[in-house]
């Protein structure tokens, strides 16, 4: 887990290289072919309008990033607490999981009008935005994880007369962690989508603002600029929630697709 | 010091009569005579205090639901079992009976010595910390896992997880250790150490111990006495004594008597495959049948 670091810029030379290669084509296809700037800006001018407009992207990154950031932790607090709810209280899980099964069929991207609607331009639609896109794979993971732990285990602890509630403390919550942490990754990225479609829907600052903003100016390069930010701050997200697991469930089995056998 | 030490020979801590076992409600097993739903029917079983005795026969005998029902964690649907003198689920409350099970089961985030204590501190935690992890830490010692304390189960052997897994069972202080299959995940040099050790527990702790095995040659070296079970309709259908002399080791294996005493038990086993009409399933029972009986 702890490799030197050598090792670790070697896994990812790879990609960095194979990135370097699609951009410098890129950067070649739009000069060879003649393509205006409008319809697909080259690489080198999505640099140019991320300088000029430096002041103004870094302004929607800290408007777009709160919005993630509020969602997510709202997210996940309601997908865990709902895995707890299930688990802890049968009957009510039995009510609750295909209603929730049902909810997430619901086209969320849908729901954006309305909550605009309800809660007006600020921060609480893109919020509530981002809590129904993202609690379900939050729910869906700490639900395997409570439930995972071995059978002999759970019959060890009840020979010795251990109660239900002990059981969840000691050893289903604990076990649930790792389960908890892979669904908060899948629940960062649908968050930063939902921030996004949120802004879309309807907002007066933010990335997605800034997006929807610069294409009805036609100025593409910003639009594809305001794109480079939002992936920056989505893969930011992701790796901090790494840097979180590693912290939190260090005894955990990491899966690493770099080092695949 | 047991009070009724003098009284030893005849002391029996655990007596099943015409025990019958079964998971009510099911529909699991049918076909089957008497409520459709028995596993096991008809099962005299007595064990001494202190004896050291396995329970052996083909996949699905339920030797193992008869160990459950010995843990209490699994209820009589017919007959009497009494363990130390009251009901299994009574006996396992008062952490008279330590549970061993094929898998480990030890919890991945808790030191081996956290994972020893685990058991005790859910059923006793008015002990209190420091005294549960003093108990737990002379087990593990006990096991031979003297400097293994603070280490995570991942970095722990196979072996040496099952290590922890009877010293948790130790740490309760039971007077019955029950063993499902303990050591069938272990290689075989493992599993043959492993042996030794659990010989070593019993002449050091004189506890008693019902061991459940695929293994004749384990059962051999380990037991006193060894039940074979058979199956449809699962019962006891022999019980072997071993006359071999304790202390036992690698050079019990030498003797003429253990050799007589495996032909035996092998020659009931294969007579219980024959009556079950299911000859081809003696050979490889070893990891096919996890959790199965």
């Amino acid at each position: 887990m702890s490799r030197p670091a050598q090792f670790r810029f070697l896994d990812a030379a790879p990609s960095l290289i194979l990135g370097v290669i699609l951009i410098g084509l890129w950067e070649a296809a739009i000069h060879l072919l003649d393509v205006n700037a409008f319809v697909v800006p080259a690489p080198s001018s999505i640099a140019i309008s991320l300088v000029q407009n430096a002041a103004l992207l870094a302004e929607a990154t800290l408007v777009t990033a709160k919005e993630v950031l509020v969602g997510f932790v709202l997210a996940t607090l309601c997908g865990a607490a709902l895995a707890l709810l299930i688990v802890r209280f049968r009957m009510l899980g039995r009510a609750l999981y295909p209603i929730i099964v049902l909810f997430q069929t619901v086209p969320k991207v849908a729901l954006a009008p309305i909550f605009i609607l309800w809660f007006g331009y600020d921060l609480s639609p893109k919020v509530m935005l981002i809590v129904v896109i993202a609690f379900f794979p939050v729910t869906l993971d700490m639900l395997a994880g409570l439930q995972s732990v071995d059978p002999g285990l759970v019959a060890l602890m009840r020979s010795v007369s251990a109660r239900d509630n002990d059981i969840l403390l000691r050893v289903r919550i604990p076990n649930a962690l790792p389960h908890l942490m892979a669904g908060m990754k899948i629940a960062i990225t649908l968050s930063v989508i939902g921030a996004i479609v949120g802004e879309f829907a309807g907002a007066s600052a933010g990335l997605g603002y800034t997006i929807q903003f610069a294409s009805t100016q036609l100025d593409t390069p910003m639009v594809f600029a305001a794109l480079v930010v939002v992936s920056v701050v989505g893969v930011a997200f992701y790796y901090l929630i790494e840097l979180l697991e590693r912290a939190v469930t260090p005894w955990a089995p990491k899966f690493d697709p770099a080092h695949q056998h | 010091m047991r009070v009724v030490a003098e009284q030893r020979a005849t002391d029996i801590l655990i007596s099943a009569e015409d025990l019958a076992l079964g998971y009510p409600g099911s529909a699991a097993f049918p076909g089957t005579t008497g409520g459709g739903t028995n596993v096991i029917e008809h099962v005299d079983l007595k064990v001494r205090r202190g004896a050291i005795v396995s329970l052996i026969g083909p996949s699905g005998c339920g030797k193992s639901t008869l160990l459950k029902a010995i843990a209490g964690l699994v209820a009589p649907t017919g007959g009497t079992i009494r363990v130390g003198g009251t009901t299994p689920s009574e006996a396992a409350r008062r952490r008279q009976v330590g549970m061993v099970l094929q898998d480990a089961t030890l919890l991945p985030w808790k030191s081996a010595l956290d994972n020893a204590g685990f058991l005790l501190s859910l059923a006793a935690p008015e002990l209190g910390r420091a005294e549960i992890r003093r108990r737990a830490g002379e087990n593990l010692r006990l096991v031979g896992l003297e400097g293994a304390e603070g280490k995570l189960p991942r970095q722990l052997s196979g072996g040496m997880k099952q290590r922890v897994a009877i010293a948790r069972a130790l740490t309760l202080s039971p007077e019955i250790l029950l063993l499902d299959e303990p050591f069938g995940a272990l290689d075989a040099i493992t599993r043959e150490e492993m042996s030794y050790l659990l010989l070593e527990i019993w002449e050091r702790t004189q506890k008693t111990i019902v061991l459940v095995t695929h293994s004749i040659d384990e059962a051999v070296l380990l037991c006193s006495d060894v039940h074979v079970m058979g199956a449809r309709p699962a019962r006891i259908i022999e019980r072997v004594t071993v006359p071999l002399p304790y202390p036992r080791d690698q050079h019990s294996f030498e003797d003429a008597r253990f050799r007589e005493t495996e032909a035996v038990l092998r020659e009931h086993l294969l007579a219980s495959h024959g009556r079950a009409h299911a000859p081809q399933r003696a050979a490889n029972q070893g990891a096919a049948n996890r959790g199965a009986a």
